[in-house]
């Protein structure tokens, strides 16, 4: 009797000492935290959610109430498709480690199989931030002010007849002369652009304004939306006028992907544009739809970048093409400079183009850049440049620019008549990070 | 006369007591050498005096070894709180704290310690580690560049900063990191693989 009243206050002690973590300030044999980890991660690996349930509780009642623990229930929660428990261990695993994209993207896909858009919307703009600064394309906000002269013979138009293989000179007025001055300002999700352009012997005056707006939607996925208006004044006749409206809007669901260093595109683009600057841009503007998928391996900067794509473009006047592209990135550094190649072969039902790029350069920041296009149907396009970038202060950058264009664009409809034009231009720009 | 005698006891039974935590600590580091963390607590809690800056600090830290992260964080907290401006014992706190993942906490602890000491490198040091394994490259580049403009040629700080520095887009300054870390360890694989990145 007087044994089984001692064993009965024994276990009596014993458990209130337990009770009130009287053993664990001294103990050696009580559950510690690898105790608690090797069975959740057993339970874990067997997706035994019930056992796994009572040992994390088990383990949060003795004080180990922590992300690890948390985000291991959380996620076997979310696989068996217990939602709400798995969002209430996941919002306690970020009170822990906040901003960790593991479990946000936990957190993210909960929201969207509960239909809970709002939230998963929220999440998901967090998410995006987090994945872009993982893929190394945090942006910067910028203000970027640029002068540009330039010399343009455009009117200077020689018309080439292709088949008497004769150039005729046709109304051929003085050369033009502009400057132009412009401010970017970019923010997070707003770009602004404005500035003046003037023709020094035409007194004319374009005033352009721009501004882009990007909308974020979900993970990867946002919706920007470009509106730009240019006016002109011309002060010898007092005229002033809209010149050209373009609208434009842009849906892209991109996956970054960290792991192997590739991206994948796809683009829904819808352009408008209500009147072309130039007659020979009213082919490839007006009303245009493009629907576009790619594939990029550049996210890490790769000696060889393989960037092919898809483009399905149906434009107003009901023309169809299918454009494919295959582009080819390859840089060489022999240590004196830089030089980067690349290619573009682009094809589609009634185009064929070839765009090759050079650059060289990166000598204490001088870049020499020569780009050559050629397309079977409009234009062949040639510059070449040179550009000097000296950083003045912390994050700002001065840098000038010359480029020499070549341009012949077809101009008639049976592809015998040419216009071509020379532009030289001189940039001065003033670029400030912040 | 009376008061003498008194404080003489005093003394005798201090000085007993003093020697039996001298005991109990040496018993203790026995203890910990044969990896017997269990043992090595119970005898320190035996002379456990709550006042006491030194047992609460040697108990966080042999709950740490023992893996009773809980307990480890409570005797780390109270001898915080009896010597507030130590930072062994915040560093101490840092190791629970990591080790179940609660990252805030960890970070909180060394921006603590980078107040009381705003220049401590291993502070410096972990907490851009911890912003960098967290993809937060803004926040573990600050870190990052004080402790590289304190110690411009210690392997540690170079290569996580040149890293960083690959990170956020910053090529011209990684490139120059990797090859001071080259001037460090000639054939260094991270450096290396930086290098070929940037390339």
């Amino acid at each position: 009797m007087g044994l089984s009243i001692t064993i009965l206050l024994f276990f009596l002690y014993y458990n209130i000492a337990n009770t009130f973590s009287i053993f664990s300030q001294t103990s050696f044999t009580h559950n510690n935290y690898y105790y608690y980890e090797n069975l959740i991660n057993k339970y874990f690996n067997a997706n035994n959610i019930d056992s796994l349930n009572y040992i994390v509780s088990l383990a949060i009642l003795n004080g180990y109430d922590c992300y690890n623990f948390r985000i291991k229930r959380a996620i076997l929660y979310y696989k068996q498709k217990y939602y709400e428990e798995s969002i209430n261990d996941l919002k306690t695993a970020l009170s822990f480690n906040s901003n960790d994209p593991f479990a946000l993207s936990y957190l993210y896909l909960t929201y969207l199989n509960l239909n809970d858009l709002a939230n998963a919307k929220l999440i998901g703009k967090k998410l995006n931030k987090i994945y872009s600064d993982i893929n190394h394309l945090s942006k910067y906000n910028y203000f970027n002010f640029n002068l540009n002269y330039s010399t343009n013979d455009l009117f200077d138009i020689k018309k080439i007849n292709k088949s008497l293989n004769k150039n005729v000179q046709i109304n051929a007025p003085e050369k033009i002369l502009t400057y132009n001055c412009y401010v970017l300002l970019n923010l997070k999700k707003i770009d602004l652009n404005f500035g003046i352009n003037r023709n020094i012997l035409y007194y004319n005056n374009l005033f352009y304004l721009s501004s882009s707006k990007k909308i974020y939607e979900k993970k990867d996925k946002f919706l920007q939306h470009t509106l730009n208006l240019n006016f002109y004044y011309n002060k010898k006749n007092n005229v002033f006028g809209l010149l050209s409206i373009y609208d434009f809007t842009n849906i892209t669901y991109r996956t970054y992907n960290a792991e192997n260093n590739s991206v994948y595109f796809t683009d829904i683009d819808f352009y408008k544009d209500n009147y072309g600057i130039y007659a020979f841009y009213e082919k490839i503007a007006k009303n245009t739809f493009g629907f576009f998928v790619g594939y990029s391996n550049v996210n890490l900067k790769e000696k060889i970048a393989f960037e092919p794509y898809l483009l399905l473009n149906i434009s107003k006047n009901k023309k169809f093409s299918l454009l494919n592209s295959i582009n080819f990135n390859y840089e060489l550094d022999n240590k004196i400079f830089k030089t980067t190649i690349e290619l573009a072969i682009k094809f589609s039902n009634d185009n064929f183009s070839l765009m090759a790029f050079a650059g060289f350069g990166e000598i204490k920041d001088i870049i020499i850049n020569g780009f050559f296009l050629y397309s079977m149907n409009y234009t062949i396009k040639s510059y070449v440049g040179t550009q000097l970038s000296l950083k003045i202060f912390k994050n700002s950058y001065f840098s000038f620019k010359y480029v020499f264009f070549s341009n012949i664009y077809e101009f008639s409809e049976d592809n015998k008549s040419f216009i071509k034009f020379v532009e030289n231009l001189l940039n001065i720009s003033l670029l400030c990070l912040f | 006369m009376f008061v003498l005698i008194f404080l003489f006891i005093v003394e005798i039974v201090n000085t007993q007591d003093f020697n039996k935590i001298i005991e109990a600590f040496s018993k203790s580091y026995s203890y910990e050498t044969k990896t017997d963390y269990s043992s090595a607590i119970k005898i320190l809690f035996d002379v456990y005096d709550a006042s006491s800056y030194e047992i609460n600090l040697r108990l966080g830290w042999l709950n740490y070894l023992n893996g009773n992260f809980v307990e480890s964080i409570t005797y780390y907290k109270k001898a915080i709180s009896l010597k507030p401006g130590s930072i062994e014992a915040k560093f101490g706190l840092t190791l629970p704290l990591s080790a179940m993942g609660n990252w805030d906490a960890v970070i909180k602890q060394y921006e603590d310690i980078l107040k009381i000491d705003p220049n401590n490198t291993t502070a410096l040091y972990r907490l851009g580690l911890i912003y960098y394994n967290k993809a937060d490259y803004k926040n573990s580049y600050k870190y990052l560049e004080k402790l590289v403009n304190l110690y411009p040629f210690n392997y540690d700080g170079l290569i996580l900063f040149a890293w960083t520095n690959l990170k956020l887009g910053k090529y011209s300054q990684a490139k120059l990191l990797f090859q001071k870390v080259l001037l460090l360890s000639p054939n260094d694989i991270s450096a290396q693989e930086g290098l070929k990145t940037i390339k």
